[in-house]
């Protein structure tokens, strides 16, 4: 048998050579045969595959004998996966995350089109002890006190039961505040370094907002301090970044892992004066 | 109530009831209503922080614990103003 057939192509009055496949069987014939006997806005779609899955398709007929050639292969494909993938899944950061490499998610309003976050950075979750611990006194408080004054027979009887419960209420709501204010000081504290720039966002008592930024061309040095035990334990310090001229340094303070941050930054700035260099070269 | 008890009542003991229970509305009421102003301040703030970095999950969450305390502070306040105190 020929390898190369002469069919006559109808529409174009025009002779077109196939290749014969290497082995017409069967399962060839009645695939081909139920595509063209279906309407054409009925006929399966093909899928639109990339260089990549070609090359593993291709590879793919040339280990099985009975394969069909790669036009046409006929892929049913009734579900589509809108799922997030494993990159972005693993970058995607959590809500009490205090250091991250190349958080999935976040954005800052100037940030540019070509600009990634490399570093997300928040005060380690650890420095959040102390409220934490302080609202749970005062949460145990007053179940505490009413315990001690009905122990020692003096219970607030002669207040109106209704009056009580309201400044108890009114006291937890109160200490749920404080809470959320101390949670909130600590959220919106964030630094982020980007391969452009050093930015630190700052949210003081609800009515102060500082965001500051400066080019990573302009950071002249970085360094960190680590002291004490539970910095130690814990491993977090501040992060000391210095700039040229009359801008600000910027100080991270309690940031996870400062040792990191430095390295990553320093390379930012190796990085930048190489190409500072070469530009004047 | 007999008509000869209501005659035995001081009425400026009655007065000085009613007083207090208003001063006490009246304190609760403000403490509630700068609360509730607080939080819609707070929200206000999370709204525009979240334009100046967008964290996923945090404008969801934190929205909802802000309009929760919001929601409490209303019912307390309803609480004061509707229950005897």
């Amino acid at each position: 048998m020929p390898d190369v057939f002469v069919a006559p192509d109808e529409d174009k009055d025009s002779v077109v050579m196939h290749k014969r496949s290497p082995l017409p069987t069967p399962s060839t014939v009645i695939v081909e045969t139920a595509k063209n006997s279906l309407p054409i806005e009925k006929q399966p779609s093909r899928k639109v595959t990339t260089p990549v899955e070609q090359t593993a398709s291709q590879t793919a007929n040339t280990n099985d004998p009975i394969a069909l050639p790669h036009d046409e292969q006929i892929t049913f494909n009734p579900t589509i996966d809108l799922s997030i993938g494993s990159e972005e899944r693993r970058n995607a950061i959590p809500l009490f995350a205090s250091f991250w490499q190349n958080p999935h998610g976040i954005y800052f309003d100037t940030q540019e089109a070509n600009e990634h976050i490399l570093l997300f950075l928040r005060r380690h979750f650890i420095t959040n002890l102390p409220w934490i611990f302080y609202t749970a006194l005062f949460a145990c408080l007053p179940p505490v006190v009413s315990y001690i004054f009905t122990k020692i027979n003096y219970p607030f009887t002669f207040l109106p039961t209704t009056f009580m419960a309201a400044v108890i209420a009114m006291y937890y709501l109160i200490l749920a505040t404080s809470a959320y204010l101390h949670f909130l000081d600590w959220y919106y504290n964030i630094s982020l370094i980007t391969p452009k720039r050093v930015l630190d966002i700052e949210l003081k008592d609800l009515v102060y907002k500082k965001i500051s930024a400066t080019k990573i061309s302009l950071v002249q040095d970085i360094n960190y301090t680590q002291t004490g035990t539970i910095r130690t334990l814990f491993n977090f310090g501040e992060v000391l970044i210095q700039t040229a001229g009359t801008q600000d340094n910027f100080y991270v303070n309690s940031v996870p892992k400062p040792e990191v941050v430095v390295r990553i930054v320093e390379e930012l700035i190796g990085k930048g004066r190489e190409d500072q260099d070469n530009a004047t070269l | 109530m007999q008509l000869s008890n209501i005659s035995s009542i001081n009425p400026l003991q009655i007065l000085q009831v009613v007083q207090s229970l208003l001063v006490y509305k009246a304190i609760f009421v403000l403490l509630l209503i700068g609360y509730i102003l607080f939080h819609l301040i707070i929200l206000a703030q999370i709204r525009s922080m979240n334009k100046i970095i967008t964290q996923p999950i945090s404008a969801s969450i934190l929205g909802f614990a802000s309009l929760a305390q919001i929601a409490l502070g209303i019912a307390l306040l309803l609480f004061v103003i509707y229950i005897p105190i």
